[in-house]
């Protein structure tokens, strides 16, 4: 059921443009053989047409969606990239190998305990605690500074 | 120079008294797993970082570059051990800590 949503999805999600040309052909053809099987009057047949174009527009982005929330995600086992990048931008360079190399020997030890989703979110935290201790220690710093220029 | 004060079971320390405990094999994550059995306190990474790094500044303990291993990503340990300050600060404390235990009485204690 998942896979064959997912292949569906991706059979029918081109790029925008492209779904919107599909839309008005699908819709186009749709509102004509209503015109023609069903003898309509025109203004029902553009209305028919201002429907089926969202609609078909629409369509392929839900089913996207729902496969997306259908899947569960693959949570990698490598420490979160953007959460080290933080951490490189919030140390001095000097720390930021040994630092950087102590979170990873434990996130794993957290994974090994918790399982992969949690050791990630613990990283986050810690390089969130790490980003805060360095403002705090800068702020300490100025202060001391205007302290002591008086 | 000010004998540099350690106020017993705050985060210096903690970490001073684990440093010492380690001997050798003092780094970061093995200082917060020290710090966590003694206290039963999960410190954040952070915290021990910044404590080490005011601790260092203040001439109290100093640093090496110890070797990388591949649990680490292949990173290098920041290996820390007290200086002479550092080791009299922590004689200090206990002292004082002494001295705390030594000025109360309590009834059906230790005489």
């Amino acid at each position: 059921m998942r896979d064959s949503l997912n292949s569906l999805a991706r059979r029918l999600l081109p790029t925008p443009e492209k779904a919107m040309v599909r839309g008005s052909i699908v819709a186009s053809v749709v509102s004509g053989a209503c015109a023609i099987v069903l003898g309509y009057e025109v203004e029902r047949v553009t209305f028919a047409t201002a429907c089926i174009i969202p609609i078909s527009f629409m369509l392929p982005r839900m089913l996207a969606f729902l496969s997306r929330r259908l899947t569960r995600r693959r949570i990698s086992s490598n420490v979160p990239n953007q959460a080290e990048r933080l951490l490189f931008l919030v140390l001095p360079a000097k720390d930021q190998e040994c630092e950087a190399g102590n979170l990873e020997e434990a996130f794993h030890h957290v994974a090994a305990k918790h399982g992969y989703r949690f050791a990630r979110f613990w990283y986050w935290i810690q390089v969130v605690y790490f980003a805060g201790a360095q403002l705090l220690s800068l702020t300490e710093r100025v202060v001391r500074l205007f302290r002591k220029t008086g | 120079m000010t004998r540099a004060k350690l106020q017993p079971g705050g985060l210096s320390w903690n970490v001073m008294r684990a440093v010492h405990k380690l001997r050798g094999d003092a780094y970061g994550v093995t200082i917060r797993r020290e710090i966590a059995d003694s206290t039963g306190r999960e410190v954040p990474f952070g915290a021990v970082y910044t404590t080490l790094a005011r601790l260092e500044r203040d001439g109290l303990l100093r640093s090496h570059e110890g070797d990388p291993t591949p649990e680490r990503g292949g990173r290098a340990k920041r290996l820390y051990e007290l200086t002479g300050r550092g080791v009299a600060a922590l004689q200090a404390s206990l002292q004082d800590i002494e001295q705390m235990w030594a000025s109360i009485s309590m009834p059906g204690a230790l005489a």
